[in-house]
C-alpha cells in the first residue's frame, strides 16, 4: 500500500526503469518503457538522459532502424547492488 | 616542571595511531566509491568527502606532531617554527570542513548545496585563520566543539527517516578529533596511559564505522 501511494525517490524510480528493462530480456522500445515506468513523459525524458549520461542503459538500433533500449554492464551492476545501496543510505542516514 | 623532550615510544605510539585512522579513512572513502559511481548520490558524496576530510585531518595533524616532535629532538626551531604556521591552518580547515560534511550528509535535501558550499568555506577558513594567529589546539578545539555540537543537532532537527544510531557514531567520530586535538599534543600534559586509552577507544569506534561501511559495500 505504502509503495502505491507514496512518491517514489530517485533511486528507485531508476531502479524501477533498469528494471523494466531487464524484466523484458534486456531490450525494449522507448513507448512501452514509458508506458511501464509510470511517468510522466517529461519526467521520464529527464530521467531517461540521466541514464544515458550516467551510462546506465544504451540505445541501440536493429536492421530496419528501429531504436532498443537496453542496460549496460553498469546498469546491471545497479540493480545488483541496489539492495545494499538502499540499505547504506538508510544506516547512515544519507 | 622539566621541559618538554622527544619520547620514541610516544612518537611510535602517535605514528601507527596516524597511519590506523588515516587507512581506516580512506577504506571508506574507497569502499563507497562504487556506491556513489552507480548513483552519484549526493549524500554519499558527502559522506565520503567527510571521511576523506577526517583522514587528511589526522595526516596533517601527524605532520604538524611531526614539527613539534622534531623540534624537540633535533632543536631544528627554525624549520619548526616556519612549518608550525602552516601546517596547523590546513590541519584545522580540512577539519572543520570533515565536520561540516558528516552534518551535511544527513540534511542535503533541505539545505541548498552551493549554499553550503560558501557557508561553511567561510567558517572553515575563519577558524583556520584563527589557528594560524593564536596557534593554540586548545583554543581551536573550544571553537570546533560548540560547532560540532550545533550542526549535528541541527542535522537531527526534523528527520523522519528511520532512526539508527549513526548520529551518535557520527559525533564521536567528531568528538574523538576534538580531543585528538586538544589532549593528544605532545604540548599538553596528560600521561602517556591515558593518551593510549583515548586512541585504543577512538580506533575502536572508528574500526566499528568501518566494519559497518563494509557489511553494505561488501
Amino acid at each position: 500500500m505504502d509503495r502505491i501511494n507514496r512518491k517514489r525517490d530517485r533511486l528507485e524510480v531508476i531502479h524501477d526503469i533498469l528494471k523494466i528493462i531487464r524484466d523484458r530480456n534486456n531490450s525494449i522500445k522507448p513507448t512501452p518503457l514509458l508506458r511501464y515506468s509510470n511517468l510522466s513523459s517529461s519526467s521520464f525524458n529527464e530521467y531517461y538522459q540521466e541514464l544515458v549520461s550516467k551510462e546506465l542503459v544504451r540505445e541501440e538500433q536493429d536492421k530496419k532502424g528501429r531504436k532498443f533500449i537496453t542496460l549496460t554492464d553498469k546498469g546491471f551492476k545497479f540493480l545488483e547492488k541496489y539492495k545494499y545501496i538502499l540499505g547504506f543510505i538508510e544506516e547512515f542516514e544519507l | 616542571m622539566a621541559p618538554p623532550h622527544f619520547n620514541p615510544q610516544m612518537f611510535g605510539t602517535e605514528l601507527t595511531y596516524t597511519l590506523i585512522v588515516v587507512f581506516l579513512f580512506l577504506f571508506v572513502y574507497f569502499k563507497t566509491k562504487e556506491m556513489y559511481d552507480l548513483t552519484k548520490h549526493r549524500g554519499i558524496h558527502l559522506f565520503r568527502n567527510a571521511f576523506l576530510f577526517f583522514g587528511l585531518s589526522y595526516a596533517t595533524r601527524f605532520v604538524f606532531q611531526l614539527v613539534q616532535l622534531g623540534a624537540l629532538a633535533l632543536d631544528y626551531r627554525i624549520p619548526g617554527m616556519l612549518l608550525f604556521p602552516l601546517v596547523f591552518p590546513i590541519t584545522v580547515y580540512l577539519s572543520t570542513m570533515a565536520i561540516f560534511y558528516l552534518a551535511y550528509s544527513m540534511v542535503w535535501e533541505k539545505i541548498s548545496h552551493q549554499y553550503f558550499l560558501i557557508a561553511s568555506n567561510i567558517i572553515a577558513v575563519g577558524i583556520a585563520v584563527a589557528a594560524y594567529l593564536t596557534n593554540s589546539p586548545m583554543i581551536i578545539a573550544l571553537v570546533q566543539l560548540p560547532l560540532l555540537i550545533f550542526t549535528l543537532v541541527k542535522s537531527t532537527k526534523g528527520r523522519k527517516k528511520k532512526k539508527s544510531h549513526m548520529k551518535g557514531l557520527y559525533f564521536l567520530v567528531s568528538l574523538f578529533w576534538l580531543v585528538n586535538l586538544f589532549v593528544l599534543t605532545p604540548r599538553w600534559f596528560v600521561p602517556f596511559e591515558i593518551k593510549v586509552l583515548l586512541q585504543l577507544a577512538s580506533a575502536a569506534v572508528f574500526i566499528f564505522l568501518a566494519y559497518k561501511v563494509l557489511k553494505w559495500t561488501g
